[in-house]
């Protein structure tokens, strides 16, 4: 690694597990310091043991502004500053295939809070930290947001307003110098390790549509492009959604 | 050629006093039968609106709140649910509620939404990000509805067309301007709604079809 990240402090959110864990590991990697703000509190010691350095763990609730609040909080006052803010929680019932026609208002409101509700919180909390040293938030959207899904018609629909939102606060946020950009995944997931592991032969199967052959790896493929975000060689992209899908998606 | 919509009976969803009133008025005027409805707060409202039986639902409203610029950082928590996260929601209920309308008759369901954004709208945060977030729901369900014979589609419009006084005051209402000249714009936007609840256009699903005079040309 270069450690092209030296010096910068990123918060990211979702952490403690899957494509979340991936990404603190790549920043980590570039010699950023991290704050990986946890759902659960469990995640928090294991993840900072793991990846060492200058990381700290705090737990966070994104759907809260008051944890929003505490973990931009807990950046300042551990490493002084905030130069980017990562959003990749999801509900943890992204991944269940939805019967639209009869999804509830609490699960409509569950999946909400995490994916739209917290960038305004995230927005919100950070944006005095990030106007400070010209910064940059990268939301972890997906091609469900940019083609739509028949089975996971909420999580498409999220996906969707995470792109108009970045795609908007770009431009609004580009003359103070802030960049906001999105990354759009196909990741192993712990979800997807469940799901494989039940179906031995889901793997080939699903992979045979992807044209590298495989599911992006958190910390190799998905983590360094975030990675590529925070950095200063994206300092002229704003407003983007990189897909990072092992060319299985190409429309745009 | 000219479009029938003889037979087909239709909601307007959509408050009284803007787009809405020319899409029903289209509507009508190219035979069909059109009920209105304001933007339903529950999915029983929505079930209630749609209580005539429709075979075609037109979703054309905006809140004329989400129409005032501003920057993210000075929105309240519920001036941030009314402007962005309301209008997703109920959108949301009318779909769930007229699956039931719409499936084994060639039903249709149009979102109109604003154009701008599709690339992004500064001082209009949750405006864009309650489009986009619309837009992609109809385009999940296009393709989770095709088998039983319902298309939904998208027509992008001007944002002026939702307020004529924006572009003085959200630097990128109009920082595009259209590339045709068009003296009625409003009445190019529902006719290509009447297009596309007709059956002519059987064939298109999940699209988003630019009524905006060739300002955006998104992809």
């Amino acid at each position: 690694m270069s450690g092209a990240l030296h010096g910068r402090v990123v918060l990211v959110t979702g952490a403690g597990r899957g494509v979340g864990r991936g990404i603190v590991d790549a920043l980590a990697a570039e010699g950023a310091s991290v704050v990986a703000s946890v759902h659960h509190e469990a995640d928090a010691a294991p993840l900072v043991a793991a990846v060492g350095g200058r990381t700290v763990a705090p737990v966070c609730d994104v759907t809260s502004r008051a944890d929003v609040d505490a973990a931009v909080a807990c950046a300042l006052d551990t490493f002084g500053g905030l130069d980017a803010v990562v959003h990749n929680a999801v509900s943890n019932r992204s991944n269940e295939i939805t019967d639209l026609e009869a999804a509830t208002p609490a699960l409509v409101a569950e999946h909400m809070s995490v994916s739209v509700r917290a960038l305004l919180h995230l927005a919100q909390a950070a944006h005095p930290a990030l106007a400070d040293r010209r910064g940059t938030m990268v939301v972890l959207t997906s091609p469900a947001g940019i083609q739509g899904t028949h089975d996971r018609a909420l999580y498409g629909m999220v996906k969707g307003a995470q792109r108009g939102f970045l795609k908007s606060l770009a431009r609004e946020w580009g003359p103070e110098g802030i960049r906001v950009n999105g990354v759009a995944p196909l990741a192993m997931t712990p979800a997807l390790e469940r799901a494989f592991a039940g179906d031995p032969g889901m793997e080939t199967r699903l992979s045979r549509v992807v044209p590298l052959g495989r599911f992006g790896d958190p910390a190799r493929d998905i983590g360094p492009a975030v990675a590529y975000l925070c950095g200063d060689g994206a300092r002229y992209v704003t407003g983007q959604t990189l897909l990072v899908s092992g060319g299985r998606f190409t429309a745009l | 050629m000219t479009v029938s919509l003889a037979s087909r009976s239709a909601v307007v969803v959509a408050r009284s006093g803007g787009l809405g009133d020319h899409v029903a008025a289209a509507l009508r005027d190219a035979g069909s039968r059109v009920d209105r409805a304001a933007p339903p707060a529950s999915r029983t409202d929505a079930e209630r609106a749609l209580v005539g039986d429709p075979d075609v639902v037109v979703w054309a409203d905006v809140d004329p709140d989400a129409l005032v610029p501003g920057p993210v950082v000075g929105l309240t928590e519920a001036e941030w649910v009314r402007r962005c996260e309301d209008p997703i929601t109920s959108l949301l209920w009318v779909v769930q509620a007229a699956h039931a309308h719409l499936r084994g008759r060639n039903g249709r369901l149009v979102l109109v939404c604003p154009s701008v954004a599709l690339e992004g709208a500064a001082a209009l945060v949750p405006l864009a990000t309650a489009a986009e977030a619309q837009r992609l729901l109809v385009k999940s369900v296009a393709r989770r509805w095709g088998p039983d014979g319902i298309t939904l589609n998208v027509v992008s419009v001007p944002v002026t067309a939702l307020d004529p006084g924006l572009s003085v005051h959200a630097p990128d209402a109009a920082r595009t301007g259209p590339s045709l000249v068009d003296d009625d714009p409003i009445a190019a936007v529902a006719a290509t709604v009447v297009w596309l609840a007709s059956r002519e256009a059987g064939g298109v699903t999940g699209a988003t079809i630019g009524a905006d005079g060739g300002a955006v040309m998104a992809p």
